[in-house]
């Protein structure tokens, strides 16, 4: 049912961002920005669902805390950077966009490293026990 | 949900256009651009204030920052 609604909404906004884009395009801008929004508000909840139980589970499994607080600090990182350069790119800035995009990479990375070194620590702790 | 909110801006554009035109056509340049404006201005306020909604709901829920 969800779905049926988001889909309805996404073509209202396209409707109204075609409509405005002839006599007022920076209108439209906000209609888009306004529609893609509305969306996103919509996932946010079932996502937050979601990632309730995938910490009970990590819980259970025993895995470190931070270690599912940085997979859902990157899943976060990378959700608004596809809203933001979508957006972008969206008015004709294709370089902008992808900027953005490399900088989404670059952070992603920047998150990740602690879990690489924890996970060569945990090799090495290996090689040391054979 | 604002679903509303897409409609308002919606009408908003179309009613600053329509009196951009009748302000045109009066000769009245200067207030088209004045009325052109002041819409816009009304559009970003509302869609800002939703930007910080959204940005408020995500850090929420993942506790970015």
């Amino acid at each position: 049912m969800e779905l049926v609604k988001i889909v309805g909404i996404a073509l209202v906004t396209a409707l109204a961002a075609l409509l405005l884009r002839g006599s007022r395009p920076e209108l439209s801008f906000a209609v888009t920005v306004a529609g893609a929004i509305v969306i996103l508000l919509f996932v946010v909840d079932m996502m937050a669902a979601s990632f309730e139980i995938f910490s009970e589970i990590a819980a259970k499994t025993g895995i470190d805390n931070s270690l599912v607080r940085i997979v859902i600090k990157i899943v976060a990182v990378g959700y608004l950077v596809e809203f933001g350069a979508g957006i972008v790119e969206d008015f004709g800035c294709k370089s902008v966009a992808d900027k953005l995009v490399l900088a989404g990479k670059v952070i992603v990375f920047a998150l990740s490293a602690p879990v690489i070194r924890s996970l060569l620590e945990l090799i090495g702790g290996f090689l040391e026990l054979v | 949900m604002q679903i509303d909110v897409i409609f308002k801006i919606a009408a908003v554009g179309i009613i600053v256009t329509i009196v951009c035109q009748i302000l045109k056509k009066s000769d009245r340049d200067d207030i088209a651009t004045i009325v052109s404006l002041a819409g816009l201005i009304i559009v970003l306020t509302v869609v800002l204030d939703m930007i910080g909604d959204l940005f408020g709901s995500v850090r929420a829920i993942f506790d970015l920052f």
